[in-house]
């Protein structure tokens, strides 16, 4: 029984370092580390065309961001194809529809004219015959020596139908952060805000509505998928990105989705700490974005500043020390 | 040891001290005295007590003894009145050794031995146990008229180890009635049929089905020996004092000490009446298969047809099939799932399954509504001989099981098991890393009682709850949905009735309850605050029915068998959900929170015929099974014939067929108004194979079947499509898809007969589907489906040493499962995420999966309980098996999930 025992003592032993499933190292989509394309904006989102007439302009913006603020200026290329199904990039040798030069200051718009063939294209293509629209796909391309940043967005045009009311834009002015002990502070687009390194902050976006429309998320009418026709809400979705040394998530405990966020329904309080919470890890500073989405079509954005201040004092240095007060290093590393 | 002319094997040690190893036994071929005299002409008349025919003894009575010839002399010999037996030397018995000793016996009038004489021959050991114990005997005087007289006599003291051995047994004054059981050590189990000898005195008598046994016997200290096959023996010394008429011995415990075919797991390709393919693997060879941490129904696992699946799954794939294509049940009653979440055991306790049947096609009419395999799980009616019961534990979970009979006709079972969170995990796991661990109970019971020669009641329940539980959490680790929990509960009632011994008749109305939830409403941030939670509840109730008509005698010509096979689901379901609302959106669902309630009734009639019709050495078997499936709104009658043939070319060749047609009503979602087709039809599948068996001998078999399994009306989603008039049609789910699986599979297989054991299974197969409409991504074609395994190859060998030790080992080695890769991403800007590009699905595949596995059980035995202790050691190289690839969020990064690493558990069983 004892060489028995000791097997029993071993096997514990085994048991417990590997039932430890495998754990991949991927970085969060909320970090921006290189060149990325994070939001595309049309306005309008849902542009009226009168049948037998050329389909209005669309201006289209692009959330174009790289780590480093003084990224040089880089080319954006546009191409025009129906929409691809399964869901992916124009076909190879679709021709450039526009070219322009930008940068993250001066992030370049795009304004597009969609011929009539275009249209009569995709509505030709569409298995449900232009229901809720015909859609355009607009792919979009920063090529870069490495590789290049890319997207896709549907341009949606519906025929003037009087009585019915198009999707419009929404805005996004600013942001509320939820700090402890301390009042909530609301930053406005390209406004800093200093940040104290541990400290877990809420987050909760400030949306508007855009031109036209009566509030940031509209009601609209639709048909749901049992073929009844359904007036809904829109749901105003948000996505959060940060540069290196801000994560989403509670300190020492990012989990995915920390980095995505909903507008509560109408009439419903915002959780008390946010719709998600922000740490600063290091002192340092950077940038952070939030994207708001609508769900048809309608996008917004903001970038802020930020500057980590390390504050902390700690009196037990444990094991992983950081670089000047012997605090724990919050920069989880893979592994 | 050769113990007798039957040439079967004796044991070599009973439990306890070394002393105890030494099995003592010995025979007196008689102690007549006068006999001899009588049988040289002296005028006497022999005494009713005497025994002059008894050939091996010689005595004398001495001459001034004697009365004047020519009376009418009345002699009686003396008879043994106290007796203690001698001890068996020990070295002499693990040799086998038998003596006769000649012993010359004089005894005075009182009774008394006063002397005794054994020549020692080429044996001084034996002829000195003889000569001791012989001296303490106690004798009833001889007499001549009624007169004590001192008497003398030859005979021959026999050391034996067979029971054959002995001639009658000597005459004797018996005083008292010995009573006792003979067991198996450890177990418990009675010993019906064990022989028991009393030593010296050349009694024997066989224990009954019970293991019981009675004796009468003189005053004195007696060894009893018993003897079993596969056993070594046991004794026990027993003494009988003046005025006990009764004596109750204790138990003679017996341990094993042959290697037999228990404690191991098999796969028997036995031919049942049911099916022509099926896999039965018994209770007493359920236990001991690498990479079962000693859960029987993951020995099928091992068996041709199932595909490996993922440790994260527990599915049962047969021939490629989707998992919900294959029925798992217990005792007839289907059960929702046969394994605990994560890699965890069956949800039935091992202690409770009798039987496995594992049927990969060509199920019989019995069985309806699954399109794939069969699982059917036997339930074990309780020991009716006694208490037995057992405890284990492992750093997952502990059970309990307790059987035994209540009264002289009813037997009970019960058996609990509670999984808990592995206290060595949570103490050694790294605070970044987030585990998720089942957490899980299940419970079985089952009474069963004998009402008359002609009618049984069964009670069998069961059930099953199955929860997570999360140890630490790190970086980029997703909340999991803790909120998850699926259970179920069952209640079955039987009813056996015997109107002859051709017909009888089998009712079981049954009840059940199903309980599938999930709620991860918060369990995060951001998105994860969203609610997301659903329940679903279904009550069961129904029933089976069969009537059973045996042709000929004894069923020799064949049975007749007709059944019904009743289910009501009544299913209520409450969701609380983010789900597409809109038939379209701009590129991006715009999902909204959706709360539905409802209940559907589902039910479904299955009626059944089937006879088996003996013509020979063929055996074949037509069934009918009518299906009448209802669900909201539609009903429908389908029917399956099925026909299967087996023909015996020779004892050691076989041949089988089999073709039939099967039907599967869809799933209450998939039929669900709001989001799913109520207009859907049941799916068909048609089975077809054939095969052959070949016994090489009395050790190795090999078994070969091809087979095809066609599919159609498979469910599949469907997408909207305008009619053109300003209308949609929007099914979004629709009969659209067919499907085949083909293969060969091959089973070689060693008996369980001896120390080494073990069977090689390997697969050959494909199982390709064709959606029938343009899904993305998939497009007309025949594609594979998700656990397509073209080859899966399992060895298995086994090796016992003893019967209680043993060392298993098992190599699996399968074709890696099918994928599509990413080969780029677009950002879809409408929704904020990317959108890979993907290779046709099964273009490509995981690597192969290698994984050996080795497990050493020990079993420590004592007398009324034993003790198990098993090392399960999985993925032995700790090979990185890659279960699926991962992607970063724009599909630059991949990596692969994988499988389990190198896993060791521990786990020990005490049972009575």
């Amino acid at each position: 029984m004892r060489a028995a025992s000791s097997l029993c003592c071993l096997c514990a032993a085994l048991g417990a370092g590997c039932t430890t499933y495998y754990d991949p190292c991927f970085q969060p989509a909320s970090l921006i580390n290189d060149l990325r394309i994070l939001a595309v904006r049309a306005d309008p989102p849902e542009a009226l065309y009168d049948p037998g007439q050329p389909p209005p302009l669309v201006l289209v913006q692009t959330l174009v961001v790289h780590p480093d603020p003084l990224y040089p200026p880089f080319i954006l290329n546009a191409r025009l194809c129906v929409p691809t199904q399964p869901e992916g990039p124009c076909p190879a040798g679709t021709p450039l529809f526009a070219s322009r030069e930008g940068s993250q200051q001066a992030p370049p718009i795009l304004s597009i004219q969609v011929s009539q063939e275009m249209l009569k294209a995709a509505l030709a293509a569409d298995p449900l015959q232009g229901y809720g629209g015909v859609r355009v796909q607009l792919d979009l391309e920063v090529p870069t020596e490495s590789s290049s940043a890319t997207a896709t967005k549907l341009l949606l045009f519906s025929p003037r139908i009087p009585g019915v009311e198009p999707n419009h834009a929404l805005e996004l002015n600013g942001v509320t952060l939820l700090i402890p002990q301390t009042a909530p502070q609301t930053l406005v687009p390209q406004e800093s805000v200093s940040l104290d390194v541990g400290t877990n902050i809420g987050l909760l976006p400030v949306i508007g509505p855009g031109a036209g429309a009566e509030a940031a998320a509209e009601e609209y009418v639709t048909t749901d998928l049992s073929g009844k026709t359904v007036r809904l809400r829109e749901r105003i979705s948000y996505s959060f990105f940060t540069t290196p040394h801000l994560q989403y998530g509670l300190a020492g405990k990012p989990v995915a989705g920390a980095d995505q966020g909903v507008e509560p329904d109408l009439g419903v309080s915002p959780p008390s700490n946010g719709l998600t919470q922000m740490v600063a890890l290091s002192a340092s500073m950077g940038r952070f974005w939030v994207v708001a989405r609508d769900g048809r079509g309608a996008v917004a954005w903001s970038v802020f500043g930020f500057v980590n201040t390390d504050l902390r004092t700690c009196a037990n240095p444990v094991l992983e020390q950081g670089p000047t007060n012997h605090c724990s290093n919050l920069e989880l590393t893979c592994g | 040891m050769l113990c007798g002319a039957g040439g079967r094997h004796c044991g070599s040690r009973g439990a306890g001290s070394p002393e105890n190893l030494l099995t003592r036994m010995f025979s007196v071929s008689s102690l007549l005295l006068v006999a001899g005299l009588l049988a040289q002409g002296v005028s006497a008349q022999s005494s009713s007590e005497a025994k002059p025919e008894v050939p091996a003894a010689k005595s004398e009575v001495p001459a001034a003894a004697l009365p004047a010839l020519g009376g009418e002399a009345k002699i009686a010999a003396p008879l043994l009145l106290r007796f203690k037996a001698a001890d068996y030397p020990g070295p002499s018995l693990f040799s086998g050794r038998e003596a006769d000793i000649p012993c010359a016996l004089e005894i005075d009038a009182a009774g008394a031995v006063t002397s005794v004489k054994c020549e020692e021959g080429g044996d001084p050991l034996f002829a000195r146990l003889a000569r001791d114990a012989l001296r303490l005997a106690q004798f009833q005087p001889a007499t001549i008229n009624g007169k004590p007289v001192e008497s003398a006599t030859r005979f021959t003291y026999r050391f034996a180890v067979s029971r054959e051995s002995f001639g009658e047994p000597p005459p004797f004054v018996a005083s008292g009635t010995v009573q006792g059981e003979v067991n198996a050590s450890g177990t418990n189990q009675p010993l019906a049929g064990a022989d028991l000898l009393v030593e010296g005195l050349g009694i024997s008598v066989t224990t009954d089905a019970k293991g019981r046994y009675r004796v009468k016997l003189p005053l004195g200290s007696h060894l009893l020996v018993a003897y079993s096959p596969l056993f070594a023996r046991g004794q026990l010394r027993v003494e009988v004092e003046p005025g006990q008429a009764e004596v109750v011995a204790g138990s003679i415990y017996l341990r094993k000490r042959e290697v037999s075919n228990d404690f191991s797991a098999t796969a028997i390709a036995e031919k049942s009446r049911i099916a022509p393919t099926k896999d039965t693997v018994i209770h007493e060879e359920l236990r001991n298969v690498p990479g079962s941490q000693n859960d029987p129904l993951r020995v099928i696992e091992n068996l041709p047809g199932l595909a490996r699946v993922p440790f994260t799954g527990g599915q049962l794939i047969v021939r490629g099939a989707p998992a919900q294509d294959t029925g798992a049940y217990i005792d007839g009653q289907r059960i929702p799932v046969l394994y605990h979440l994560l890699n965890g055991p069956s949800v039935i306790g091992e202690e409770m399954v009798d039987r496995i049947d594992f049927y990969p096609g060509g199920a019989g009419a019995y069985f309806g509504r699954s399109m794939a395999g069969v699982v059917q799980i036997q339930s074990r009616r309780g020991n009716s001989d006694r208490l037995h019961g057992s405890l284990a534990a492992d750093l997952n979970k502990s059970a309990a099981f307790l059987q035994g009979p209540i009264g002289r006709d009813t037997q009970f079972a019960v058996g609990v098991r509670k999984s808990y969170v592995n206290p060595v995990v949570t103490l050694f796991a790294d605070p970044k890393k987030e585990i998720t661990l089942p957490v899980y109970y299940d419970y079985q019971g089952r009474a069963d009682t004998k009402l008359s020669q002609t009618d049984r009641l069964s009670l069998l329940f069961y059930g099953s709850n199955d929860s997570f539980a999360q140890v630490g959490g790190g970086r980029g680790s997703v909340p999991v949905d803790l909120g998850r929990g699926i259970g179920f509960h069952r209640i079955r009632f039987g009813w056996n009735h015997r109107f002859s011994d051709a017909l009888s008749l089998e009712v079981a109305p049954i009840l059940g309850w199903d309980l599938s939830s999930s709620n991860s409403s918060g369990a995060g941030p951001g998105v994860f605050e969203r609610p997301q939670s659903s329940a679903e509840h279904t009550i069961s109730s129904g029933g089976r029915a069969e009537l059973i008509y045996r042709l000929g005698q004894g069923g020799g010509l064949g049975e007749l068998r007709a059944g019904v096979d009743i289910l009501f689901d009544r299913v209520s379901y409450s969701l609380d959900q983010l789900f597409d609302q809109q038939l379209r959106n701009l590129g991006a669902p715009n999902a909204e929170e959706q709360k539905l309630s409802g209940v559907r009734i589902l039910s479904s009639f299955g009626e059944y015929v089937e006879s088996e019709l003996r013509f020979g050495n063929l055996r074949l078997t037509p069934g009918l099974r009518l299906e009448e499936m209802h669900w909201p709104g539609r009903s429908y009658l389908v029917g399956d014939p099925r026909i299967w043939a087996r023909y015996a070319l020779s004892q050691a060749t076989t041949l089988h067929a089999y073709a039939g047609l099967y039907h599967q009503a869809p799933t209450a979602e998939q039929v669900d108004p709001t989001i799913g087709n109520p207009a859907l039809l049941p799916q068909v599948a048609q089975q077809f194979g054939v095969g052959a068996e070949q016994a090489f001998g009395d050790l190795w078999s090999v078994k070969a079947e091809t087979y095809l399994n066609r599919r159609s009306s498979l469910v599949y989603a469907a997408q909207a499509s305008a009619n053109g008039d300003g209308t949609y049609h929007n099914p979004l789910q629709a009969n659209s898809g067919i499907g085949h699986s083909i293969g060969l599979e091959i089973l070689i297989r060693r008996n369980f007969t001896e120390r080494l054991y073990g069977w090689i299974a390997y697969t050959l197969s494909r199982s390709r589907e064709n959606p029938g409409s343009d899904l993305p991504g998939l497009g007309r074609a025949f594609i594979p489906t998700v656990y397509d395994q073209p080859h899966i190859l399992t060895f298995l060998v086994g090796y016992r040493p003893s019967p209680y030790v043993e060392f298993s080992t098992r190599l699996r080695i399968a074709s890696g499962n099918p994928i599509a890769k990413a080969t780029g991403a677009t950002f879809n800007a409408d929704s904020g995420n990317y959108l890979p590009a993907l290779s046709p699905f099964g273009s490509s595949r995981l690597p192969a999966f290698v994984q050996l596995d080795f497990e050493l059980n020990n079993i420590w035995v004592a007398d009324n309980y034993q003790m198990q202790l098993y090392v399960d050691f999985q993925n032995l190289f700790d090979r990185p098996n890659p279960e699926a690839v991962l992607y970063d969020f724009r599909y630059q990064s991949q990596d692969y999930l994988r499988g389990v690493p190198f896993l060791a558990s521990v786990g020990i069983k005490v049972s009575f």
